[in-house]
């Protein structure tokens, strides 16, 4: 501990029921007063609305006009729509295929349809958690008396082109990261002041960092072992130390236990979202698993860390030195919460015999532990700020052009690649192939879903496949998709379809598409009681025949009730 | 009797045992003796003040027969020779007069010591050193009579249970008798006596006599006597303004009536719209009730995070140093009144005196009036029975509807004699330098600060899980809603106890609503539609938490009806209302007292909730759609954990650690405050004024001591 203040003498009085004389650690009730605190706001609002700003207009040029969107995205949006604007609305469309809060946090952006169907709300997403990570950062680096030094890095952070991509694109990592960010930092915070405030904020920006991405648990986990060790150490009172334990654990164990509460309540299966879920990022390889075996994942994790995050070479023997010689708990706490987030996706990898698991953007969490090390680094070595400031602007530099080059050669990833093409060029991506054969672009989707407009008449599909065209619609409650009323009532409409709907529309070279397995031949128009309609290079819409066995039309509300999935996570 | 019967008896020394002047003017003369009994000759038409005058002669009995004047003066001349006639100058100007010091010491009642200890405590704080010897206990209030009355050569007077005769009692206008301690007593042709607890300065003694255009002589009296003898001449009249102040400064503040015109109009006919919009659209109605209950739920519950998260880890509230209370002036220090309403609490009034003597505050300086209701004679003989220093003071409140704390207060509002003035109650605990501590606030806050309010917790809050909740719930309150209210500028609803205030704006706004059963919400309301502010100061009283759910929900019951009162009296013009609070002010007002409401749609939301998970009925389903299913699940999930995470962070803010886990179980207490809140809601209808009493001295550990 570095700062133990002394409480007044009144609440002195009172503490001296619940702490033991014995103990040499005092976590107070906040001493703060207000002042700077108005300040200090305004520098937050500043350096939000700044980088969100910058990412959010990089992001509607990446998107609108080099048309480069991630398909995960694009997926999150659909079913963020289908909250708003299904037929009925459905909080269950969100699914579980993703982390939960990466799509609802899409919730607002779309309460208006055209905040889809203009695709705006990806990068208008993406880039305000990317401002949020921004505030945090400066925050974390204001205590650790960074000074205004702090601004450049900062502007160093945000122009590397991995966290550029995250935060412009509309990918679900960079709301993990905003709040992870949020949450180690405050646990820096508490480790330096006592404060139980920071257990607070620490708490609640972890709980939302696990349902934004599950590999936070862990950091989690990490972070209740810190706080009840380092009370434990100085000698707390068992009820400070549960009391403490359960203000930082409370909110996840809410969060998450009300995941798992939906998780069995809907799909009867409470891990549900551990098993059979996706990260946030689906990238190229994951329709198909890449083996793995301890080789090949700790080569791969290499190649992340190298070029994803070199910074983490420079820190993580820095805090390992740091703890040994100045027996700074923080630092060793900080180079074990670094070597998680190196070995998470590792681990990953190998339980799911993935290599594929390891993506770029897993890069983004080791990225931004290295930049809290250097913060602390930067606290605690009084005598060496100005070289630890040196070597981390350093470090953040030669990451730019290394991640740069990340981006064109690292193997597992979404649209890095065509990201990097495009800003390269200034041309527009459409139709291009990035890495791992990914076809770039919403053209087809936009064609379809403009063929779709007016008053066309109801389209049955797998939303998990054809999501893309029912975002441009923004209309969701023109399909009979899987989340209106699960995934057997859905097959069931498959299957006999109700006598309004007019049409199937096919993912023509999608292999998930569980309406073309059903239908393979009219999926490939074929089937001379399909007439095709409409045709696009990935979609085909056919006219359903009249002597198809029918049921009554019904209206999805009218469906059973889920079990749904809105089925797997989007693959292009 | 006749100037023989009395020559038979009479011994001219005897009557030197009265002040001369005060015989003369009276008509009353001390003529001889007969065993213990003080023989006295009176042609007074102030009969019983004579005989009082004549009572004040310690060590015997007194009769009292009637005589001519003549009589009277011609024993007087005798006792009294004209070379003897007194200088009508103040003895205190007198080279040999002693000293008051060298009076108690020459006369046994205080030691050297005891009267050195009083001098050192002169030095610091500027007190008379009668008043501090009175004050902490080491003389009575009538042995420092005796004293001053032999020191000022003034007659003093027992007015215990004196009846004075309203028509000369009243011949000082009210406000000016409370203000100055002067109760005229007795009259003599053109001289009025008064009862006074200290000598008049002679500027006041001049404007005395040119208010009654005569002659003023002076009787000294104890202060309790003369505050008891007021009682007993205006007691009607300050229960009409203790009533009915507010009711007639400004009926549109005052909870008398439930609901005014405009509200039964109103409300009528939202029943009856809704009444015909069921008939017509049965779910379409249910709809829009659910969907507009869920989003207030959930408005208010962001709210209370909002609050509650700017608080957490600020120092909102005024923080006072123990170097600033070290730099203040004892001599400075201002009176201070402290009100304690006690009803039915004698057991505690020991327990009482003991914590109030523990404050760090001139005991000369602190007028501490404890209010009892007049049918409560146990408490009141209790008080009576321990004697204390004249600083306590009893008051009585006649008894009247609406037998309220409020117009208790306001009672002894009349007779606060302090520039600032808090209500405690009977158990509370204060820190002991709270009250250095809010005078340190008052002086280094802006002038419109009229009122701060101090923390509250509990101190036997190990007691039970009740207890427990009850001290995380307020962690909560005082911890973090509260400062969070305090930085946002907008109306705070004031703790039951602890409320400091400037005297003299709180009677300028009409004090307490005697009619509202949480008066304290309601003045933090009507303090800032008034345009002052509250603030809060980091400074704590502990009170006893209930500990006894039946008791608790009594209480809370009568918090809830009070803010549902509250609510419905400054929302009876709802533009007026946002007009003098402001738009933020407003919404804050409605989100923290109207609030309150939100307790009355958790059972039915839990209900809903429950018959739907084990029936999955249909019905409950539609009455949720789209949006209004989104406002009610966030209430559900995030309101409710807000709530609960904030109980949480509000006992670790006060560092309450043990209590964590049992503010995971908040909600079980949440269904405990709907219980009491029905209960409140419908008392609102069938007895909106009754006071629900709440049982103190439930904490047998902490009674025991």
């Amino acid at each position: 501990m570095t700062a133990v203040a002394t409480p007044p003498a009144a609440e002195a009085q009172q503490r001296a029921h619940d702490t033991p004389a014995q103990s040499d650690l005092v976590q107070l009730p906040p001493r703060h007063s207000d002042e700077g605190a108005r300040g200090r706001r305004y520098e937050s609002l500043a350096i939000f609305f700044l980088f969100a700003a910058a990412f959010g207009a990089l992001g509607y040029w990446v998107v609108s006009v080099l048309h480069v969107v991630p398909f995960d995205a694009l997926d999150r949006l659909t079913r963020a729509l289908m909250v708003w604007h299904n037929d009925p609305p459905k909080l269950a469309a969100i699914g579980f295929a993703f982390p939960p809060l990466t799509t609802v946090v899409l919730l607002p952006f779309v309460v208006f349809s055209a905040g889809a169907s203009s695709l705006v709300a990806l990068p208008v997403g993406s880039a305000i958690f990317a401002g949020i990570t921004m505030v945090g950062l400066n925050r974390a680096l204001d205590r650790a008396e960074v000074g205004r030094l702090r601004y450049g890095l900062l502007v160093l952070v945000a122009v590397n082109p991995i966290v550029a991509f995250a935060a412009s694109t509309g990918g679900g990592d960079i709301v993990g990261i905003a709040f992870a960010t949020i949450a180690v930092a405050a646990l820096v915070g508490w480790y330096a002041t006592v404060d139980t405030r920071y257990l607070v904020s620490g708490g609640m920006a972890f709980a939302l960092a696990t349902v934004a991405s599950y590999g936070f648990i862990p950091w989690w986990l990490l972070g209740a072992a810190l706080v009840g060790v380092t009370l434990s150490r100085h000698r707390a009172s068992d009820d400070e130390i549960e009391g403490s334990l359960i203000l930082f654990l409370a909110p996840g164990v809410f969060i998450l236990g009300v995941w798992i509460l939906f998780n069995a309540v809907v799909v009867g299966e409470p891990v549900f979202w551990l098993t059979d879920a996706a990260s946030t990022t689906v990238n190229a390889a994951s329709s198909g698993a890449i083996p793995a075996d301890l080789g090949a994942v700790l080569s791969q994790t290499g190649e992340l860390v190298l070029l994803g995050a070199p910074l983490a070479l420079l820190v993580l023997p820095a805090l390992v030195v740091c703890a040994a010689v100045q027996r700074n708990e923080l630092a060793a706490w900080l180079a074990v919460f670094l070597l998680v987030a190196i070995a998470t996706p590792a681990g990953l990898a190998l339980a799911r015999d993935d290599l594929a698991q390891i993506d770029l953007q897993d890069a983004l969490p080791i990225f931004v532990i290295s930049l809290i090390g250097v913060m602390w680094l930067h606290q605690s070595l009084l005598q060496a700020r100005a070289l630890v400031l040196a070597l981390a602007a350093v470090g953040l530099v030669i990451s730019i052009p290394v991640a740069w080059r990340a981006l064109d050669v690292y193997p597992y990833q979404s649209m890095e690649q065509a990201f990097r093409a495009g800003l390269s060029t200034r041309e527009d991506q459409e139709g291009t192939m990035s890495r791992g054969g990914l076809e770039v672009g919403v053209l087809s989707e936009r064609a379809m879903a403009e063929f779709l407009g007016g008053d066309r008449g109801r389209v049955l599909t797998d939303n998990a496949q054809s999501f893309g065209v029912i975002a441009l619609t923004g209309r969701p409650s023109q399909f009979l998709d899987r989340a209106d009323g699960g995934d057997a009532a859905w097959r069931r409409a498959a299957a006999r379809p109700p006598a309004d709907v007019k049409y199937f529309l096919f993912a023509k070279n999608a292999s998930g598409d569980e309406l073309r397995s059903m239908y393979p031949l009219a999926a490939r128009g074929e089937d001379p009681r399909f007439l095709t309609v409409y045709d696009t290079p990935r979609y085909r819409l056919v006219a359903v025949p009249t002597d198809l066995g029918r049921v009554d039309a019904v209206r999805a509300g009218d469906l059973p009730t889920p079990p749904t999935t809105s089925g797997s996570p989007a693959t292009p | 009797m006749s100037a023989a019967e009395i020559d038979g008896r009479h011994d001219p020394t005897v009557a030197r045992l009265l002040s001369e002047r005060v015989s003369r003017t009276l008509g009353v003369v001390a003529y001889g003796l007969e065993g213990d009994t003080l023989l006295v000759a009176s042609s007074s038409t102030s009969a019983e003040v004579a005989e009082r005058v004549a009572q004040s002669v310690p060590g015997y009995e007194i009769r009292l027969v009637e005589a001519s004047q003549v009589i009277v003066d011609a024993l007087l001349d005798e006792a009294y020779p004209a070379a003897d006639a007194p200088e009508l100058v103040a003895l205190a100007s007198r080279p040999d007069q002693p000293r008051v010091g060298e009076l108690l010491l020459e006369l046994g009642v205080a030691s050297d010591e005891e009267i050195q200890g009083a001098l050192a405590e002169q030095q610091r704080t500027g007190d008379r050193l009668g008043d501090i010897l009175v004050h902490s206990g080491v003389i009575t209030e009538a042995e420092m009579l005796a004293v001053l009355s032999e020191h000022f050569d003034v007659q003093h007077v027992d007015l215990t249970g004196f009846q004075a005769d309203p028509e000369i009692a009243t011949s000082l206008p009210e406000s000016f008798s409370r203000d100055s301690g002067i109760v005229p007593v007795a009259k003599s042709g053109s001289t009025l006596f008064v009862a006074v607890a200290e000598r008049l300065s002679p500027a006041l003694h001049a404007e005395l006599e040119a208010q009654t255009g005569g002659q003023v002589r002076e009787l000294l009296a104890t202060r309790t006597a003369i505050t008891e003898l007021m009682q007993r001449v205006h007691g009607e009249r300050d229960m009409h303004d203790a009533t009915y102040t507010l009711m007639e400064l400004a009926p549109q503040n005052s909870a008398h009536r439930v609901l005014s015109s405009a509200q039964k109009v109103a409300m009528w006919g939202l029943i009856a719209l809704t009444l015909v919009a069921l008939v017509l659209a049965t779910v379409t109605t249910l709809i829009v009730i659910t969907g507009l209950c869920s989003i207030f739920y959930l408005a208010v519950s962001l709210y209370r995070f909002r609050l509650a998260y700017l608080a957490l880890g600020h120092k909102l509230e005024i923080t006072v140093t123990d170097e600033e209370i070290a730099a203040l002036d004892e001599r400075d220090l201002p009176v201070y009144t402290l009100l304690l309403p006690l009803y039915k609490e004698a057991s505690i009034v020991g327990r009482l005196a003991a914590g109030l003597d523990a404050l760090d505050y001139p005991k000369t300086k602190l007028d501490i009036k404890l209010l009892c209701e007049e049918d409560d004679t146990e408490t009141i003989d209790a008080i009576r029975a321990l004697q204390l220093p004249p600083h306590y003071q009893l008051l009585v409140v006649p008894d009247s509807l609406p037998k309220t704390k409020p117009k208790a207060c306001n009672y002894g509002l009349l007779f606060a004699r302090g520039q600032y003035c808090v209500i405690y109650d009977g158990e509370d605990r204060p820190d002991p330098d709270q009250l250095k501590k809010a005078i340190v606030a008052f002086r280094k806050s802006p002038d419109d600060l009229a009122c701060i309010q101090a923390k509250l917790n509990y101190f036997n809050r190990d007691q039970n899980l009740l207890t427990k909740w009850f001290s995380i719930e307020y962690a909560m309150h005082f911890d973090l809603v509260l400062p969070g209210l305090d930085q946002d500028g907008v109306p705070i609803p004031l703790g039951g106890t602890s409320n400091h205030f400037v005297t003299s704006r709180l009677r300028e706004l009409g004090a307490w609503d005697p009619f509202n059963v949480t008066e304290d919400a309601d003045l933090g309301v009507r303090l800032h539609k008034a345009g002052y502010s509250t603030q809060v100061m980091d400074s704590t009283t502990l009170e006893e938490a209930n500990s006894e759910v039946g008791n608790w929900i009594r209480q809370r019951s009568r918090w809830c009806k009070g803010y549902y009162q509250t609510w419905l009296v400054h929302m009876r013009n709802p533009v007026r209302l946002l007009s003098q609070l402001g738009l933020k002010s407003f919404l804050s007002f409605n989100l923290v007292v109207g609030g309150a409401f939100v307790f009355l749609l958790n059972p039915i939301f839990w209900a809903l909730t429950t018959i739907f998970i084990l029936t999955q009925a249909g019905f409950i389903q539609q009455l949720f759609p789209g949006f209004v299913f989104y406002a009610a699940a966030s209430m559900l999930f995030v309101g409710n954990f807000t709530f609960l995470y904030m109980n949480l962070a509000g006992a670790l803010q006060r560092g309450y650690f043990g209590l964590a886990k049992y503010a995971l179980l908040s909600p079980i207490y949440w269904g405990l405050m709907s219980l009491a809140a029905w209960k409140g809601a419908i008392q609102l209808v069938t007895k909106p004024f009754y006071w629900e009493k709440t049982v103190h001295g439930l904490d047998h550990h902490e009674a025991s001591k």
